[in-house]
């Protein structure tokens, strides 16, 4: 079996969740005997290119890198004329049985069709990493500008977002895009939330499997060989944040809810916030800064970490908050603190709901609201046992093995294909 | 003076000097006539013949002792208001009294003077004629004040304002003047434009008033009972030449007379079609006088010099379009050019390569953007085109008339940029549903919303009484639900989103009418044309295609393009009048009964 995976970005040139995701999979395939694989990434930094020629090859022999050239946003189409040339060249000379495609940003959507022209038997599989197609507001679904969820897009729902944006051009945005997604043989999702979404969106519901996003291999770490504290213990609950300091991220919430239970006198609920705020409008930032400096010792902030940190940054923390106030696909935070056995308390919604079931790995609360965090908090504070039925169902929980689950789809689709 | 000519039976006399006076707009001449004229007050008629033109009128004519002809005539001097006329055609002066003509011949060699010369020769001779009303009457005309290049305006008393804003040149020789005028006396008796030789009197009653509060405002405390409606669009025919200036004539009910230059004339184009037709809101009557008056004779003389140039272009291939493609899609492109990447993107699916594509660009500004755009869409759709690339903006039915004029099919496809198909496979439904009916002459499309409504199913006519009782052409049922119905259906005529019709027949009826400017009518108006020549139009309900409307961004449409529009339909109605419509659906069910009464006989 020949693969090719691509992937709109590329784990050397930025580390993304679904980069590292599709690199993990070229990389396990290629450790199979029977598989040949090759990898396609992208980037729209022009370090690694070469005149006259759109893919490169700057990290090793199986491993290739498109440098981005003129790609139109709205609808993900790629108007380089390099990359339709280099990209025919490609399939024609690695000759693929199965394409997959992670996401359709940078590649863009023709390569679908491309695929289609040049290895007309070949079967073209996407993985679906978040809801760009559904979404222009980077695929959020949440309202522009006063940040509300999301249920519903359309040409009309999108243009209240962004009222420079006619409801016509959303229309045609949605046709380009289903126009070529009509070439792809296999979806896949990462949750069932977000295959959902796509299926009222218009993608066939049995046209969509749900797959988780296949783990780097890492060696276990100190932090995963430590245990989790014995009962004896328990005299504080040591909350973890992971992640992006933003406002979809639920940071606000965290912040809040740490203020209500200091007004309390609780000093043993301890809030330790990980994440990059580089990024963030100034104001947002010195807002944040401020709060956090305002608190005791109740709350720390640690700045951002490497993702190779985070491990160890998990082995001081009881459990790990992922508040955001967005649906979050299927969030890798919540894989990493399932990894290394620490339960997840979460919003109620989307992606997050789904990978955390309330009671077992974890225990859910509405999402946005503070105030039935700080209880949530407080509750567990007060009770070791739940405590410990949670660690236990971390650890008994079913892991099944998403990369076993893709040899098994492309497989399917071969053999469909022989059969068909 | 002259030779005395022989008098013959046929003459009573002879014209020395003819010259015409276009201040005075008329002929002035001197000469003698026999001794049988009756001279008194009464105005005679008078026929100036010029070989085959005539010039008539009313006469002032004076009498004046002539020593040379005292036997048998007196001298005599003319003024005969009237047009102008090449003076070396001159045959003969009649003048026509109590039913008997005075035929007065042009004397060998006559002389022609010029305006300013007869004015003085006739002034001279005038001091000896006997004194008359007629006398006194000549005597002021000859002495009424000409323009001598600066404005009098102010010397008038009472008081008469007029300004200017903008003078337009309407090609060839029409001037259309927007400004301002008050008379807060009703003093002005007529308000005349002078270029040259030409003059033209300004039309009050028919000029578009303008409301101006602002002027009306800065004169308010100085006269009583003034309007807002003081400012007017004014159209004048046939007056303007290059290189003379052009002024106002105003003359007040006591004979006084002064002038207003008009600084500048302003050459014309698709700006001044678009600054006339600004700010101005006519509806029910008003509109029709506007439009037959102002508008229409100023905007129609604006667009056709527009037009005049042939349109340059070039062409470029992408891919191998078929030679002898069965339909050729014509679409114009403006501004939007990421609708030929989305519509070569759907039509790599839904079309046959035995069509080819045309895209006539009509926006130079973009020219490398949509050249390159092009260069991307053929290496990742592979669906050959052309692109015609237009040197200037020429508008809708022009950019069509290019790409017909290049296109190579058996039929052609009009279609508009933002119409995309729905269905694959709609195209050659069309070509079928023409192929299979040889009456058939148009085809048009089901189009439809972005929600499924409909958008287009044919076009009907419909008289809107607050825009003149003028047919306009609606499309029923537009925004319901569409039915099921996927057959063929004859309708009055279809949109041109989606045009399809034998390019013999296209051809045949010259493309396009492009004297409806920028993009309204010129569809109905080739659906009747085809009509006209006995072939009907039909929408093919099974051909489906998406065709979105835009939401106009500042809520109203803007006053140009709505005037616009209705300068369209002013075009469109003297072209297709109701009768005429009446009578071409008549036609047509007649010849529907003929038809059905000799298959009837045929059974």
């Amino acid at each position: 079996m020949r693969v090719l995976i691509t992937s709109h970005s590329h784990p050397r040139v930025q580390n993304g969740g679904s980069e590292v995701a599709s690199h993990a999979l070229f990389e396990r395939l290629r450790a199979c005997g029977d598989v040949e694989a090759w990898y396609l990434g992208c980037t729209r930094s022009t370090a690694f290119q070469r005149a006259g020629q759109s893919i490169t090859q700057p990290f090793s022999e199986r491993d290739y890198l498109y440098t981005v050239g003129e790609f139109e946003d709205f609808k993900f189409a790629n108007r380089d004329t390099g990359f339709a040339r280099d990209f025919r060249l490609l399939l024609r000379t690695l000759r693929p049985d199965i394409v997959h495609f992670h996401h359709y940003v940078n590649s863009g959507l023709e390569a679908f069709a491309c695929v289609r022209e040049q290895l007309p038997d070949a079967k073209i599989v996407l993985t679906l990493h978040e809801l760009l197609a559904i979404c222009h507001q980077q695929g959020q679904m949440v309202t522009r500008p006063d940040g509300n969820l999301c249920r519903r897009s359309g040409p009309i729902e999108c243009n209240r977002c962004f009222p420079e944006v006619q409801p016509s051009d959303f229309f045609l945005r949605t046709v380009y895009i289903r126009h070529f997604m009509g070439w792809v043989d296999r979806f896949v999702s990462p949750s069932h939330f977000l295959a959902q979404r796509y299926v009222e969106w218009g993608l066939p519901e049995h046209g969509i499997d749900v797959i988780e996003n296949v783990a780097r291999e890492t060696a276990k770490t100190s932090a995963m060989l430590r245990p989790p504290r014995s009962p004896g213990d328990l005299t504080t609950l040591r909350v973890g944040f992971f992640g992006q300091i933003s406002m979809l991220k639920g940071i606000e919430v965290v912040i809040e809810a740490a203020t209500l239970l200091e007004r309390e006198g609780r000093t043993d609920i301890l809030f330790s916030v990980h994440g990059d705020d580089s990024n963030q409008p100034a104001v947002f930032r010195s807002t944040f800064r401020t709060q956090v400096a305002a608190f005791g010792d109740n709350i720390v902030f640690r700045g951002a970490y490497e993702n190779s940190e985070v491990d160890a940054l998990m082995a001081d923390v009881d459990i790990v908050l992922v508040p955001s106030v967005w649906w979050e696909n299927s969030p890798v935070v919540i894989q990493e603190a399932l990894r290394n056995g620490r339960p997840v308390i979460c919003s109620d919604i989307g992606g997050m709901a789904e990978k955390v079931i309330s009671g077992q790995t974890g225990l859910h609360f509405p999402v946005g609201d503070a105030r039935a965090l700080a209880g949530v908090l407080k509750a567990l504070a007060a009770d070791p046992e739940l405590r410990q039925a949670l660690l236990r169902g971390v650890a008994e929980r079913r892991q099944d093995d998403a990369f076993d689950a893709h040899l098994q789809l492309y497989r399917g689709l071969l053999q469909a294909r022989e059969q068909g | 003076m002259s030779m005395m000519p022989p008098a013959t039976q046929s003459t009573h006399g002879c014209i020395d000097f003819l010259s015409y006076s276009a201040s005075l707009d008329g002929w002035l001449a001197g000469g003698w006539i026999d001794l049988s004229w009756d001279d008194r007050d009464e105005p005679p008629a008078y026929i100036l013949e010029f070989g085959e033109t005539k010039v008539e009128g009313e006469a002032v004519v004076c009498v004046f002792p002539r020593p040379d002809v005292r036997k048998i005539g007196v001298g005599v001097l003319l003024f005969m208001p009237g047009v102008s006329q090449r003076a070396d055609a001159f045959q003969d002066a009649i003048l026509i009294r109590d039913g008997r003509r005075f035929r007065l011949t042009a004397s060998e060699p006559l002389d022609r003077p010029t305006e300013f010369e007869a004015i003085a020769r006739t002034k001279s001779l005038i001091s000896s004629a006997m004194r008359s009303s007629r006398r006194a009457h000549l005597l002021r005309l000859l002495n009424r004040p000409t323009f001598a290049g600066h404005d009098t305006l102010d010397t008038l008393q009472p008081p008469v304002f007029l300004e200017l804003d903008a003078a337009c040149l309407c090609p060839p020789a029409g001037l259309l003047l927007r400004g301002w005028f008050i008379d807060p006396f009703r003093s002005v008796a007529s308000i005349r434009i002078r270029c040259g030789a030409e003059s033209r009197l300004l039309d009050t009653d028919h000029w578009i008033r303008i409301p101006r509060a602002d002027v009306r405002q800065g004169f308010s405390k100085q006269f009583g009972g003034l309007i807002d409606e003081c400012g007017f669009l004014a159209f004048v025919g046939d007056v303007y030449s290059p290189g003379e200036t052009v002024y106002f004539e105003v003359q007040g009910r006591l004979g006084d007379v002064a002038f207003k230059r008009v600084a500048q004339v302003r050459s014309a184009g698709v700006d001044t079609i678009k600054e006339t037709l600004s700010n101005l809101e006519l509806r029910y009557d008003e509109l029709a006088r506007g439009y037959d008056h102002v508008l229409g004779p100023a905007v129609a003389a604006m667009n056709d010099f527009r037009l005049m140039e042939a349109v340059d272009y070039k062409e470029m291939t992408f891919g191998d379009s078929p030679a002898h493609p069965r339909c050729s899609i014509i679409v114009p492109l403006y501004g939007r050019i990421d609708f030929m990447e989305l519509q070569l993107a759907f039509f790599s699916r839904t079309l046959g390569r035995h069509h080819e594509i045309i895209y006539v660009l009509d926006d130079p500004t973009i020219l490398r953007a949509t050249e390159a755009l092009a260069t991307s869409c053929i290496a990742r759709f592979r669906l050959p085109f052309r692109l015609v690339t237009l040197a200037s903006n020429v508008g809708y039915a022009p950019a069509n008339n290019v790409g017909l004029k290049l296109a190579r099919g058996d039929y052609v496809c009009f279609l508009n940029s933002d119409v995309f198909p729905k269905t694959p496979g709609w195209l050659d439904s069309m070509v079928a549903v023409a192929d299979a009916r040889p009456e058939v002459g148009v085809v048009g499309a089901m189009l439809v919303f972005e929600d499924e409504t409909v958008q287009h199913e044919g076009v009907a006519f419909e008289v809107l009484p607050e825009f003149a009782g003028w047919n306009f052409s609606l499309h029923p049922r537009k925004g319901r639900y569409p039915s099921e119905d996927e057959s063929v259906q004859e309708v009055e005529a279809v949109t041109g989103a989606c045009l399809m019709m034998p390019m013999a027949l296209a051809r045949e009826v010259g493309g396009f009418d492009e004297g409806y400017v920028i993009g309204d009518f010129e569809d109905v108006d080739l659906c009747l044309k085809a009509r006209e020549r006995g072939r009907i139009c039909v929408v093919d309900r099974s051909a489906r295609l998406y065709h979105l409307e835009r939401q106009s961004q500042g809520g109203q449409q803007s006053s140009w393009r709505l005037n616009l529009t209705l300068y369209n339909a002013w075009r469109f109605q003297k072209r297709w009048p109701p009768a005429a419509l009446e009578q071409l659906a008549q036609g047509e069910s007649e010849g529907r009964a003929k038809k059905a009464e000799l298959a009837g006989a045929a059974e």
